[in-house]
């Protein structure tokens, strides 16, 4: 049996390559951290047209108006809006306006204590409600497109079944409605630990602590992984900028109000009732036989907070015959901010948009 | 039978041979229980004896503080002493009284004996406790199996928590007396809560390191397969790349597992019955400090919350009524006086504030820190040419709509430009913590 031979001048060549390497990165990494970095974020110009409480409307007008009807854009309670629009040239937002909608989109704000005991209720049927009547008056229109994202494609979803009569087009984008599957951990621990307690406890969720659940979902890719990858490419400046519009949009994460978070996790991951079209709001059901309108309903293949299987039964339980489920092979942040889906998703929603807006 | 009767009375003999010796035992620890009452007693007689006036023997007294000139004020401190050591000569002299030395004996020994039967309890807990940390420690070394949370041991947690409770958690919640007793009483709570707490962190913590050790592991045995045929990496990447990759494999087993649900649960179940008692200790504080507490501030929430709320429905429904109101008007004036002209109506801004009761016209006033509405004269110019019998439910909506928009409940604002347009490069927008934003929404 012969010996065998370890490269081990090999191994000790590539130490020292990588050490020189390393060395020159980090004399280019200080100029580039300590350098102008342009790291702003929503920098598409908008106007804030509505306001009610901590509630901010965005209005973003396309230079040229190619759709009669404006889309409401109804982002989720968790994180901020602003990563519909995190750089220019990879804002879905800028690509809307490329298309000619006009587009109108809702700032949350940052809920504080005196917010605890809002419900999805009075976000639905107050904010949205108000919201929704606000554009159509101003508009003069009798119905508006909505688009939602997540949890605001549930408020979406809930809006529309019951008030399907101010509904033109309704889009759901990664928006879970059937929580009753175990593929996603975030399903797996809402449905077996009591976190609605949190809510009492700290009169609304805290942001950093749904965020540090989040980081957990996938430690080794968020929290290693991810800064690894950052300390590779510390030398060149688009990529520590684009790092650090997404460091800013990632952990900009207002509180959720206790009441609207208890009503979400007990509801909905604990009883389902969305799907099972049993879900009560002010009194009354929301019965998605009613939602009648067209519906484009897009999740991600890759999404390990919102997965396939929470998205893809939404279509099935509606009343509208014009209905049409796209599956993107990305993850819950991909659809919005990849380059490829860049290219795919805004502008199918406009087209979409486009040849229903009769 | 002869044989059973022998046995009997041997029997006999020996209970007592035994009780004859327990009584002997008896009266010698009453000698001795007596023997030492009496030197005690003797000392402190001769005590008094040496410090007291003459005749008052067995009284112990300080002779300069029985100078009533003295007056009640001076030498109180002395003669306090004087009837607290009287007292205690008593006391001894009571209880070496013959017909008290066994009351007082069967005491003492009932105490000691609690005392030891603790001593002994806790020593046991404890010892056992070390018991179950070595067998748990033998248990974490024997199962770090790829892959793997099912046999994930937390009996050293719970052996910890559970020597906690027998052993410490029971003085945190003895009876507290007095005026602060409710504040000691939380105080203990919060004791109590943190280091439960405590506990279970540390608990979820330590599963967070079993998949770095399990990934460790895994690649070390890999390598040292590797080595063997004589191949191993070249490039660091390449390695840091597998590591990670089977790092998150990990971790995905983890956190998928009942084991790690299960922990997480309690954790945050301890989480919040932690915070719940640290609130109650800080409203103690702020109280104190005549600072409003959050239970407070709460209560002024939810009325504020129910107060907005009805308003918001009250006025959704003044602008449906006299929007309807309005139609009618209109309607009867077209009836009536068709040659005249139809009397201008008023704003419904206009009308909240003139006719309105001072609660309803306050609803439609523009939200706090948003600009006076600034809508396209179409969404502010009420619904004139609606007739009452064209009013359908929905129509009813879309009409106090273009109303609201006009009034409220929220308000339009005056477009301003966004703050991206600014030269500043940071969007206040999007700044959490901007001060513009701050102010916007005070």
């Amino acid at each position: 049996m012969s010996e065998v031979k370890i490269p081990v001048d090999l191994i000790l060549k590539n130490i020292e390559e990588d050490r020189k390497k390393t060395r020159d990165r980090l004399k280019k990494a200080s100029a580039v951290l300590t350098g102008d970095l342009d790291t702003a974020i929503s920098t598409t110009p908008y106007e804030v047209v509505y306001q009610e409480d901590r509630v901010k409307l965005k209005h973003y007008r396309p230079e040229k108006l190619r759709l009669k009807t404006p889309l409401l854009v109804i982002y989720a309670l968790i994180n901020r809006e602003t990563m519909l629009d995190l750089q220019p040239r990879r804002s879905v937002v800028e690509t809307f306006l490329a298309e000619g909608v006009e587009v109108y989109m809702i700032d949350w704000g940052y809920p504080t204590r005196k917010d605890q005991f809002q419900t999805i209720g009075d976000h639905v049927n107050g904010y949205i409600g108000n919201i929704v009547d606000f554009i159509c008056a101003t508009k003069g229109v009798e119905q508006i497109n909505i688009m939602g994202i997540c949890m605001g494609g549930v408020f979406s979803i809930i809006y529309t079944a019951l008030h399907p009569e101010k509904v033109k087009n309704l889009v759901t984008t990664v928006t879970p409605t059937n929580f009753d599957t175990d593929k996603g951990l975030l399903n797996v621990w809402m449905k077996q630990t009591g976190a609605e307690v949190l809510g009492d406890v700290y009169a609304n969720m805290p942001g950093d602590v749904m965020n540090l659940g989040f980081l957990l979902l996938n430690p080794a890719r968020l929290m290693i992984d991810k800064y690894v990858g950052f300390l590779q490419n510390i030398d060149n400046k688009s990529f520590v900028e684009n790092f650090i519009r997404m460091e800013k949009w990632i952990f900009d994460s207002p509180d959720v109000p206790a009441a609207t978070f208890k009503q979400f996790i007990v509801d909905m991951y604990k009883k389902n009732l969305l799907i099972q079209s049993q879900l009560v709001i002010d009194g009354e059901r929301v019965d998605l036989e009613k939602i009648t309108v067209p519906v484009l309903n897009f999740y991600g293949r890759f999404d390990h907070l919102v997965p396939p299987e929470a998205c893809d039964q939404f279509t099935q339980k509606i009343g509208s015959t014009d209905k049409e489920d796209v599956c993107f092979d990305t993850g819950h942040i991909g659809i919005y901010v990849s380059s490829k889906y860049q290219r795919e998703f805004a502008p199918k929603i406009a087209g979409w948009l486009a040849a229903r807006d009769n | 039978m002869p044989r059973s009767m022998a046995a009997e009375r041997a029997r006999a003999t020996d209970e007592e041979k035994t009780m004859s010796d327990s009584r002997q035992q008896d009266n010698d620890i009453n000698r001795l229980m007596q023997s030492w009452a009496d030197s005690a007693l003797h000392f402190w007689k001769s005590v008094g004896a040496g410090q007291g006036k003459s005749g008052e023997a067995g009284g112990f007294s300080f002779p300069f503080a029985a100078d009533e000139a003295a007056g009640e004020e001076k030498f109180r401190t002395y003669r306090s002493w004087e009837t607290a050591l009287n007292t205690l000569t008593s006391l001894w002299q009571l209880m070496a009284a013959p017909q008290n030395q066994e009351a007082t004996l069967k005491s003492a020994g009932s105490f000691s004996e609690t005392m030891f039967q603790a001593a002994a309890e806790s020593l046991e807990n404890f010892t056992e406790f070390q018991n179950q940390l070595i067998r748990s420690a033998a248990k974490i070394q024997e199962h770090t199996t790829a892959y793997s949370f099912e046999d994930f041991d937390h009996g050293t947690f719970e052996s910890f928590r559970e020597l906690y409770r027998s052993e410490i958690q029971k003085y945190l919640f003895m009876p507290k007396l007095g005026l602060p007793r409710e504040f000691h009483e939380q105080l203990s709570q919060l004791a109590d809560r943190s280091t439960l707490f405590s506990s279970h962190l540390v608990e979820l913590l330590c599963l967070f390191s079993l998949p770095f050790e399990k990934t460790n592991r895994m690649l070390q045995r890999q390598a040292k397969v590797n080595l063997e045929k004589g191949e191993f990496y070249t490039d660091a990447k390449q390695a840091y790349n597998d590591w990670v990759k089977v790092l998150e494999g990990n971790f995905m087993e983890l956190l998928k597992s009942s084991e790690y649900t299960g922990v997480l649960n309690e954790t945050i179940n301890a989480l919040a019955a932690y915070k719940s008692v640290k609130n109650d200790v800080i409203e103690v504080f702020t109280k104190d400090l005549q600072i409003p507490t959050n239970k407070e501030m709460d209560e002024v929430y939810r009325d504020l919350y129910q107060m907005k709320k009805t308003i918001r429905d009250l006025s959704r429904k003044v602008i449906s009524l006299e929007a309807q109101l309005t139609a009618a008007q209109q309607a009867a004036a077209e009836q009536t006086a068709p040659e005249q002209l139809p009397p201008q109506q008023p704003s419904p801004q206009q009308v909240s504030s003139k006719q309105l009761p001072k609660q309803q016209a306050a609803a439609l006033q523009p939200a706090a820190g948003a600009k006076q509405a600034t809508a396209p004269a179409k969404a502010t110019a009420p619904q004139q040419t609606v007739t009452a019998a064209k009013q359908t439910s929905a129509r009813k909506r879309a009409s106090a709509a273009k109303q609201a928009a006009a009034g409220k409940p929220g308000a339009a604002v005056k477009p301003r430009p966004s703050p991206a347009k600014k030269k500043t490069g940071t969007s206040q927008a999007t700044g959490k913590k901007s001060s513009t934003d701050r102010e916007v929404k005070e």
